[in-house]
C-alpha cells in the first residue's frame, strides 16, 4: 500500500513543487524585468527632462526703429511699425505695448529690449509729426528726448527638419492668470497628485461607457507632457501603462513648476504655414502678434482653450467654436476662482482678439529673398545644426518700411510696363536690392516681381549680362590715369572693330546705330555711347577695366576680352549692387552686409558683423567719376528721372541694356540710399525696354518713396574746376559759348585756351566773387 | 587801369579777411556730456544745414558743382549717440561703442566725428589697419569742422608711427 500510495503520489509530488517553483521564478524575473524597465524609463525620463529638452530654430529679427526729430516717418508709417510688432492702440498708452494716436502725435510705451550696444530702456513718449517728418520727441514729462529705440520685429526664422517652432518663456514671465487657469481646465488636481489622478481616471472611464466610446483619457498635465514630450500619439494599453509610469517618475525627479514650465512650452498651439506652433510664447505672437506677458484675460483663456484642440477650435477656421470654448475655460476659471465672475463675465464680452488671419504668419516666409541672403551669410560662420537647432537670435539691418514700399513699386511698375509696352502678362520678371550708402547695409531686396515668393531668388542668383552697367568701371580706370585722361579728354565715337582669336571680328555699334565722332569723356558716359566706351577700353587695356571690377568689389572671374568693355560679364544685381556701392562710397570698399549681430538663445553677444572700409581708389579719381554719373542722370540716358525727383537732389547712376534688348538695368544712388534694378524675361527672351525705359522707371519709383539726402559731392584736396570748351577740350572761360565746368586733378587741366580768352584779372575777379559770394 | 586798382584793392581787402578766420579748437569735436542716448537732454543750437549745390541750366549743359564742404550735422540724435560712443570709448568698451557709432553713422553718414569715434576705438585695440582706413574715410567729410579734422590728422599720424 504504502509503496503504491508512493508510486501514485510520485508524479503529483513532483509535480507541485515544480511549478511553485516556476511561479516564484516567473515573479523574480518579471520583477527584475520591471525593475529594468523602470530604470531605462527613469533614465529616459531624467536625462531628457534635465537636458536641452528641444531644438530651437534660430530667429532673424529686422533693424530697430529709431525716433528722433526730423526722423523721416509719417504718423501712418509709425503706427504699422506699432502694429507690426504687436501693440495694442489705446485711449492712452500706460504700460509697455501700448499706444495712443491723436491728430498730428502718437503717444506710446516702447518695450524694453537688449541690444549689442546696450539695454535701451521702456520709455512713454510722444511723437508729433508734421508732414512725413518727426517734428518732436517728448517724454512722459515733457521733457526732448534725443532719440529712442523700438524693439525690432521677427521677420523669420531657421528651422529644424521637424519644422517646430516655438519661444520659450519662464513661468516668472507669464500673465496673470496663465498658470491657474490652465491648472483649471486640464488638471484640477494638478498639485495633490503625483502625476496620477484617480479621481480623474475614474471620472473618465464613467464618461466613457456613458458615451459607449473611448472619448476622455483622465490624464494629467503631467500624462499629457510625457505623451508630448516622450511618447508618441498612439492610444494602446502598454502605451498608456508607460506614460503612467514615466509620468509618476517625473513627478519624483521634477517640481511641479518645472513641470508646468516644459508643459507651457511643449504644448502644440497651432501651424503657421509648414511649421507648427508650440508653446504658449510663440502661441501668443502667432495668434495675437505680441508678447505673452502682454495679454489679456480672454486672449489667455483662448489660447487654453487651444490646448484641447488647436485645430478643432481654429479662431480663424473657425471662430465660433473657438468663442465658445473660450467662454467655457472662462466660466471654468471662475468656478475654480482663478477670476471672479464679474470678470470672466467681461472678458467673454470680448472679441476673439486674434489678429487677420494673414498677419498670422510668425515663422512664415515673409520675406524670402532677404532672408536667404541672411542664410547664406549665417553658413560661412555657423553650422546648418547650430542653426536650425540653436536657438539663436539673428539681427539685421533688414528695414520692413523699405521693403513694404520696394515690393509695392516693383510689383505695379512691372506691371505697369507689361501693359505699356504690350509685353505678355506675367513674362516681365524683376529684381532689385537697396543699400545703404557708406555702411553697407542691405536694407531691402526684392527677388521677385511678386513679393514673398520664396522661389528663385533674382536678386542673388540671376547672373545676367550687365550691358552699359559696366561702363564706370571702364571710365573709372581710365580717370585714375589723369596723365592721360581727363573728363574733357575727347574720345572718337566712331566704328570700331577687333579681330578675335577665333577669326570672328568684333564691332559693337552704339545704340541709335549712330556715331558721334570725337566726344569729351564725361559726355561719352552720360550718353552711353558705346564706341567711344569700347575704343577708350581698349587704349587702356583690358586688363586695367578688369582690375577696376575687381577693386570695385566684384569677386567673379570677368574674361579679359574686349566685349567686357560693354558688360559682356554676367552678374547678380547684388553683385552689381556690390561694386556699386564702392564708387557711391566715394571708392572705399565695404562687403555689404544684411547681418548686424547674433546673439545666444540666452541672450548673450556671440557676433558682431561691425563697420569696416578699406580705400580702393583715388578719392580725386572718384570725383571725376561721381561728375560723370551726375551727367547721366542730368542730361544722358537717366534724365527723366528727373521728371519725378526733385531737382534739387543730386543723384547719380547709370542705365544698361544689353543685345536684344534683353536686359534692362539702372544703378544709381543719392546720398543715403543705393537702388540696383534688373529688369528681364526668365527665359532670356527680347523685350523692347532698354535701361532707361525699364528698369530706370521703377528706379525712379522707388527712389521717390526713400527719404533721400544729396550724394556727397565734396571737392576733395588736388581737384581744381576749369571752364573748358567740350568740343575742342581746350581751356576757355565762364560766359563763352557752350563752355563747361569740369573738375579735374590737378595738373591735368588742359594747358591750351580756347580762342575765346579770359580778360586780365579776372581770376582774381572770379576769386572775389567766389569769396564774397558776389554776383 | 580801373580795373587793375580795383583788383588790387580787393585782393588787399581778401588777404585781411583771410587773416581774420575764426579759429574753432579741437576740443569743440569732443563729446561735451555724458548723457546716454535714450535719455532726456537739452538739444544742441541746430547747426546751419547747407543748401545743395546749385544745377544750372547752361548752354552747354547743366552745371554741376561740388557742394561748399560736408554738411555738418545738426542732428540731435547724432550728436547724442557721439556723445555716448565717446563715453564708451572712455570706459574701454571698443566694441560698444562702435556699435553706437554704427547707429550715428546710419543717422548721418557724411558726420566726420563718426570715422573719428571708431578709428580711435580700433587704435585702442591696436587694430591700425582699420582705423587708418576709418581716418581715411573720415577725411574727406571734416572739410567744416576743422578740429574733427586736425584730431583726424593727428591719429593719422600716431597709426603712421605705430606701424
Amino acid at each position: 500500500m504504502v509503496s503504491k500510495r508512493r508510486k501514485k503520489k510520485k508524479p503529483g509530488g513532483r509535480k507541485t513543487p515544480s511549478r511553485w517553483r516556476w511561479l516564484w521564478r516567473l515573479l523574480a524575473v518579471s520583477l527584475v524585468l520591471g525593475a529594468l524597465v523602470l530604470l531605462v524609463l527613469d533614465a529616459v525620463v531624467y536625462q531628457k527632462f534635465s537636458g536641452k529638452k528641444w531644438s530651437l530654430p534660430s530667429h532673424v529679427y529686422s533693424r530697430a526703429l529709431e525716433l528722433y526729430q526730423g526722423q523721416a516717418v509719417s504718423r501712418e508709417q509709425l503706427q504699422w511699425e506699432l502694429d507690426s510688432l504687436g501693440y495694442r492702440r489705446v485711449p492712452a498708452a500706460k504700460e509697455p505695448g501700448q499706444y495712443s494716436v491723436a491728430s498730428s502725435r502718437i503717444e506710446l510705451f516702447s518695450r524694453g529690449f537688449e541690444f549689442w550696444d546696450g539695454t535701451e530702456p521702456a520709455h512713454l513718449m510722444r511723437v508729433s509729426f508734421n508732414g512725413n517728418q518727426v517734428s518732436a520727441l517728448t517724454d512722459s514729462r515733457g521733457g526732448e528726448l534725443a532719440l529712442a529705440r523700438l524693439e525690432p520685429m521677427v521677420i523669420g526664422g531657421i528651422y529644424p527638419a521637424h519644422k517646430e517652432d516655438r519661444e520659450l518663456v519662464q513661468l516668472a514671465q507669464l500673465p496673470p492668470y496663465l498658470a491657474d487657469g490652465l491648472v483649471a481646465v486640464e488638471d484640477q488636481g494638478f498639485y495633490q497628485h503625483h502625476g496620477l489622478s484617480f479621481r480623474g481616471v475614474a471620472r473618465a472611464m464613467v464618461a466613457n461607457i456613458k458615451q459607449g466610446r473611448f472619448s476622455q483619457g483622465g490624464s494629467t498635465l503631467t500624462q499629457q507632457l510625457v505623451k508630448n514630450f516622450y511618447l508618441n500619439q498612439r492610444r494602446t494599453l502598454s502605451r498608456k501603462v508607460q506614460e503612467a509610469l514615466m509620468a509618476v517618475l517625473l513627478e519624483l525627479h521634477f517640481s511641479k513648476g518645472e513641470i508646468l514650465e516644459t508643459y507651457i512650452n511643449e504644448v502644440y498651439l497651432g501651424q503657421a504655414g509648414d511649421r507648427a506652433v508650440h508653446g504658449f510664447g510663440l502661441a501668443s505672437r502667432h495668434y495675437f502678434q505680441r508678447p505673452l506677458e502682454d495679454l489679456e484675460l480672454h486672449q489667455v483663456a483662448l489660447l487654453i482653450g487651444l490646448v484641447k484642440g488647436a485645430s478643432y477650435y481654429n479662431p480663424w477656421r473657425q471662430p465660433e467654436r473657438a468663442l465658445q470654448r473660450r467662454n467655457l475655460v472662462l466660466k471654468l476659471m471662475a468656478e475654480q476662482g482663478v477670476v471672479d465672475a464679474a470678470q470672466a463675465q467681461r472678458a467673454s464680452r470680448n472679441p476673439l482678439g486674434v489678429v487677420p488671419a494673414q498677419n498670422g504668419k510668425v515663422g512664415r516666409w515673409q520675406y524670402p529673398a532677404f532672408l536667404d541672403m541672411v542664410k547664406r551669410r549665417l553658413r560661412e560662420h555657423y553650422d546648418e545644426s547650430d542653426l536650425q537647432t540653436e536657438g539663436l537670435r539673428i539681427f539685421t539691418h533688414f528695414d520692413p518700411q523699405v521693403q513694404r514700399q520696394l515690393e509695392a513699386r516693383v510689383a505695379s511698375r512691372i506691371a505697369n510696363l507689361e501693359s505699356g509696352y504690350h509685353i505678355d502678362s506675367g513674362k516681365l520678371q524683376g529684381a532689385a536690392v537697396i543699400v545703404r550708402v557708406g555702411s553697407g547695409e542691405v536694407v531691402a531686396m526684392a527677388g521677385d516681381r511678386q513679393g514673398g515668393y520664396a522661389g528663385f531668388n533674382r536678386a542673388l542668383d540671376a547672373r545676367r549680362q550687365i550691358g552699359s552697367t559696366v561702363k564706370p568701371a571702364v571710365y573709372l580706370a581710365a580717370l585714375e590715369r589723369p596723365a592721360r585722361y581727363t573728363l574733357a579728354s575727347l574720345i572718337d565715337d566712331a566704328p570700331i572693330s577687333v579681330d578675335g582669336a577665333d577669326g570672328d571680328v568684333w564691332e559693337p555699334r552704339n545704340f541709335g546705330r549712330e556715331s558721334h565722332g570725337p566726344v569729351p569723356l564725361y559726355q561719352a558716359l552720360g550718353q552711353s555711347y558705346n564706341q567711344a566706351a569700347a575704343r577708350l577700353g581698349l587704349e587702356l587695356g583690358v586688363d586695367k577695366v578688369v582690375d577696376a571690377l575687381h577693386r570695385l568689389g566684384y569677386e567673379g572671374s570677368l574674361p579679359a576680352l574686349p566685349s567686357l568693355l560693354l558688360g559682356a560679364v554676367s552678374m547678380s544685381p547684388a553683385e552689381v549692387a556690390q561694386f556699386y556701392h564702392t564708387i557711391a562710397a566715394n571708392g572705399f570698399y565695404t562687403p555689404l552686409r544684411a547681418i548686424d549681430s547674433v546673439f545666444t538663445s540666452a541672450n548673450t553677444p556671440l557676433k558682431r558683423y561691425p563697420f569696416q572700409g578699406e580705400q580702393r581708389f583715388d578719392p580725386r579719381a572718384m570725383h571725376l567719376l561721381h561728375y560723370a554719373m551726375q551727367v547721366v542722370l542730368r542730361e544722358g540716358t537717366g534724365k527723366s528721372a528727373y521728371r519725378r525727383l526733385p531737382e534739387s537732389l543730386v543723384l547719380a547712376g547709370k542705365t544698361g541694356t544689353t543685345n536684344d534688348q534683353r536686359d534692362s538695368w539702372f544703378a544709381g544712388f543719392s546720398g543715403n540710399y543705393l537702388s540696383v534694378v534688373w529688369l528681364g524675361r526668365d527665359d532670356n527672351g527680347k523685350m523692347p525696354l532698354t535701361g532707361g525705359t525699364g528698369a530706370l522707371q521703377l528706379w525712379t519709383d522707388i527712389m521717390a518713396t526713400l527719404d533721400n539726402r544729396s550724394m556727397v559731392f565734396n571737392q576733395p584736396d588736388g581737384v581744381s574746376y576749369h571752364w573748358v570748351e567740350p568740343a575742342t577740350g581746350l581751356l576757355s572761360r565762364e560766359g563763352c559759348e557752350g563752355v563747361r565746368y569740369l573738375p579735374f586733378i590737378d595738373g591735368s587741366e588742359p594747358q591750351r585756351q580756347s580762342a575765346c580768352r579770359p580778360a586780365p584779372f579776372d581770376g582774381v575777379i572770379d576769386w572775389f566773387k567766389g569769396k564774397f559770394g558776389w554776383q | 587801369m580801373k580795373r587793375f586798382s580795383l583788383a588790387a584793392a580787393l585782393l588787399l581787402l581778401g588777404l585781411l579777411s583771410g587773416c581774420a578766420q575764426v579759429y574753432v579748437p579741437v576740443s569743440q569735436s569732443h563729446p561735451v556730456g555724458t548723457t546716454p542716448a535714450g535719455t532726456s537732454t537739452q538739444p544742441p543750437p541746430p547747426r546751419p544745414v547747407p543748401a545743395p549745390p546749385p544745377v544750372v541750366e547752361e548752354p552747354g549743359g547743366p552745371r554741376i558743382e561740388p557742394s561748399a564742404s560736408a554738411p555738418v550735422s545738426g542732428n540731435s540724435a547724432v550728436v547724442n549717440l557721439l556723445e555716448e560712443a565717446w563715453r564708451l570709448n572712455r570706459a574701454r568698451e571698443y566694441d560698444r561703442s562702435n556699435a553706437v557709432a554704427e547707429r550715428a553713422m546710419r543717422i548721418d553718414h557724411a558726420e566726420p566725428e563718426v570715422y573719428l569715434v571708431m578709428a580711435s576705438n580700433y587704435v585702442a585695440m591696436m587694430q591700425l589697419q582699420l582705423a587708418e582706413q576709418l581716418v581715411r574715410q573720415g577725411l574727406p567729410l571734416a572739410g567744416r569742422r576743422p578740429g574733427v579734422k586736425s584730431e583726424l590728422e593727428t591719429l593719422l599720424a600716431q597709426i603712421k608711427a605705430r606701424r
